[in-house]
């Protein structure tokens, strides 16, 4: 079953040429994909690409001179700036790429509490508890402030707060960036197991090798346009499973395969 | 050589980062450096560099201390946005290190079309190999690579590294690769270290 | 389904935001066009203003005298054009030698080593620390007064506030990885200062500069108002400001209105066209 989807989508930014001329710069075209209930799609590119843009305009927190085209839906439903208020935290959870994006002089506690209060959903203390404990996170990490925790525990931490509200999708901006492969594999199995819940999530990464253990599909995203999605079980062996080139070459480019540069226009 | 002997390091009052480091890299080797994060791995690579002080210890390149002028250590990050200046074109950034022939352009993948362009009209995996080649002046004689494909697609980092090492060993250039990739260490480095 | 692009075409129609260039721009077209309407207006006033006409004492605004005239027989309207003429001037060659001030000493600071710096420092936290105006009336007190002392004084004592932005500023180009990288290429200080830090201070350099003239105005006008700075008897916003309140009991609130109004809009517009550039130039808001 459907829970997101994105059909032909694009971004573009009004920049301005010197003094008063301004022009639209697209950064992303032909944007179609659709995650259901109980799956992880991983949307992966270099930086660069556009990609956290996608997570952005899904939540509505784009720049304000962005200008979106197509249609984002959730359950059928458009999700746009009047529909976002009630979705936001409730329906669909965003987290964030960095520490930054917490409030630096409330310990992580209090903002825990007021993504629950927001959501409509218990603000006691043991539930709260209970959810951090869930997150492999004790008392001591919840009284901290957001630049006391390391760098694994600020990410559980953002993880605890972005599903408090029992959201149905979860959008994960490169949780793994930064972290070492024991932080990366906690964080991304915790993202598996709530697609085992019968949630959505999206995760954007751009790491095709860390992605692909725990994602359903992947879509592959290049310089601002989908270069193709792929079941994540294609990329074995040589890669003859994928659909398209670019897939190919990349898997092949991988240092734990080919480590090959295959010419791909 | 370039050698790290007993180094010691620490941020202000907080814990010592480094504690008696010691490590050595030879022209022509390529020497793979990993561990878990936050364990001071992008320390050690600047203080190799000279852009840090070691508290105690001390860095030798080939038989000297860091001195002033160019450095034959250079080291190359993993955002290569901050260490361009964001208002000069493409081919005066390169030019403020060197003047690359046809030949490294070439092996670098990189365009003489951008020369003209602004870092940010070109694309990250473009500008990690301005940063690149900018770094292969021919004053350089070591390289320290901070995780500077970590953000890239898999293709640009494949080639980055072929033309890197290819250089490397026509040079008898050392290099320190700083990753949390392993396979990647184990395809490019003679040996790896953990930190 | 709604087409996500179909609102956004309609949004300017339901409410026309207006952009932070089209706001610059207009307030810098009022503000261009002050600085050429003033002085013309002051040069065809002539004598206008300046001679007394006993005759038409104290006259409200009417088609003739625009802005009343004054106690001596004045056209207020001529005399406003000349004062703000004055303080025009005044107010730009003060705060440009202030900037000037400014930049010299942090680049200097910069340059050389942390002893230099700490003196820099010093004499910021010194000037802000003195309260402005007494610091303005002591200048102009022992220059005993005039157009000259008075921008001296200004330029004496508007460049703090901007050093101490400018070296905030170069404090943070210096840790930059591209200042280190072209340390580590063997490029020497000056030449990094003249290559990557200047360019990086235009912006802040001209910014301020138009932040300054409307405080170095409003200034001017308190310092002449208290009798420190322009000669009683020239045309001047705080001689006439101070002359008006002898009169403002009398009702005759045409004498302090229209000056008051004439500097404070002009302020606004210096002020507006200041921020507007202070905007352009962050990268984070220069797209709004």
């Amino acid at each position: 079953m459907t829970l997101l989807s994105f059909s032909g989508f694009g971004l573009s930014f009004r920049r301005y040429h010197g003094l008063l001329a301004s022009c639209e710069t697209p950064v992303l075209n032909d944007i179609a994909f659709t995650i259901g209930r109980g799956e992880v799609v991983a949307l992966v590119g270099a930086s660069g690409s556009g990609k956290s843009l996608i997570a952005h305009a899904a939540f509505g927190i784009l720049p304000p001179n962005a200008r979106m085209h197509g249609s984002i839906c959730l359950d059928g439903q458009p999700v746009d700036e009047r529909t976002l208020p009630a979705l936001r935290g409730r329906r669909m959870a965003l987290v964030p790429q960095s520490i930054s994006h917490l409030e630096p002089l409330a310990r992580c506690a209090k903002q825990l509490r007021w993504a629950a209060r927001r959501a409509g959903r218990p603000t006691d203390r043991e539930t709260l508890a209970r959810h951090l404990e869930a997150f492999g996170l004790d008392g001591d990490a919840a009284k901290a402030f957001p630049h006391q925790l390391s760098g694994g525990m600020a990410r559980r931490m953002m993880m605890a707060i972005a599903t408090v509200g029992d959201a149905d999708l979860l959008i994960a901006d490169e949780p793994t960036s930064g972290l070492d492969d024991e932080n990366a594999e906690i964080v991304l199995s915790k993202l598996r197991g709530l697609a085992d819940q019968e949630k959505g999530v999206l995760l954007i990464t751009h790491s095709l090798a860390a992605a692909l253990p725990y994602a359903d599909r992947v879509c592959l995203i290049r310089n601002g346009r989908m270069e193709g999605e792929e079941a994540a079980c294609a990329f074995d062996g040589a890669g003859e499973g994928l659909r398209s080139a670019y897939a190919r070459a990349l898997w092949q480019a991988l240092p734990q395969n080919g480590f090959q540069v295959a010419h791909h226009a | 050589m370039l050698e790290a002997r007993d180094v010691c390091f620490s941020y202000g009052v907080a814990g010592r980062v480094l504690d008696h480091v010691s490590l050595a890299v030879r022209p022509g080797e390529v020497v793979g450096l990993t561990g878990r994060s936050g364990v001071g791995k992008s320390t050690l690579g600047r203080i190799l560099s000279g852009h840090y002080r070691p508290l105690s210890g001390r860095v030798i390149i080939d038989g000297e201390p860091h001195a002033r002028g160019f450095n034959p250590v250079q080291y190359l990050s993993q955002s290569p946005a901050f260490s361009v200046d964001p208002r000069w074109t493409v081919g005066r950034v390169i030019s403020e290190a060197w003047r690359p022939d046809e030949a490294m352009l070439r092996a670098f993948g990189v365009s003489e079309a951008w020369y003209d362009r602004y870092p940010h009209e070109i694309s990250g995996g473009e500008l990690q190999r301005v940063a690149v080649l900018r770094a292969l002046a021919p004053g350089t004689r070591y390289l320290v690579a901070d995780e500077i494909s970590a953000p890239l697609d898999p293709l640009t980092q494949a080639q980055i590294w072929m033309a890197l090492l290819a250089h490397a060993q026509k040079n008898g250039l050392g290099m320190l690769v700083i990753s949390h990739d392993r396979p990647l260490l184990r395809r490019i480095a003679g040996r790896i270290l953990d930190l | 389904m709604a087409e996500l692009g179909e609102r956004q075409t309609l949004e300017p129609l339901i409410l026309p935001r207006m952009d932070n260039r089209v706001r610059s721009f207009a307030a810098a077209a009022v503000c261009l066009f002050l600085i050429l309407l003033i002085p013309v207006a002051a040069l065809m006033a002539g004598s206008a203003g300046v001679a007394p006409d006993f005759t038409a004492r104290l006259v409200p605004p009417d088609w003739a005298h625009w802005f009343g005239t004054d106690q001596m027989g004045r056209d207020m309207f001529a005399r406003t054009a000349k004062a703000l003429t004055t303080s025009l001037w005044v107010g730009l060659f003060a705060s440009a030698c202030s900037v000037l001030i400014a930049v010299v000493m942090v680049l200097v600071s910069a340059a050389s080593g942390r002893w230099m710096d700490a003196l820099v420092s010093l004499a910021i936290d010194a000037t802000i620390g003195l309260p402005h105006l007494v610091l303005l009336i002591l200048i102009c007190f022992a220059l005993g007064g005039g157009p000259f002392a008075v921008t001296l004084a200004l330029a004496l004592t508007h460049w703090p506030r901007l050093a101490r932005i400018l070296r905030a500023e170069v404090m943070q180009i210096k840790q930059a990885d591209y200042i280190i990288s072209a340390r580590h290429f063997g490029k020497s200080w000056a030449a990094i200062a003249v290559g990557h830090v200047l360019p990086q201070l235009v912006p802040q350099m001209l910014v301020g500069f138009v932040l300054m003239v409307p405080h170095a105005i409003l200034h001017e006008a308190s310092l002449t108002f208290l009798g420190f700075g322009l000669e009683p008897t020239s045309p001047a916003i705080g001689v006439m400001l101070a002359d008006s309140m002898r009169y403002l009991t009398a009702g005759k609130w045409w004498l302090g209105l229209f000056p008051g109004l004439c500097l404070l809009l002009f302020v606004l517009c210096f002020d507006a066209v200041g921020n507007g550039l202070r905007l352009i130039f962050d990268p984070r808001t220069a797209q709004t």
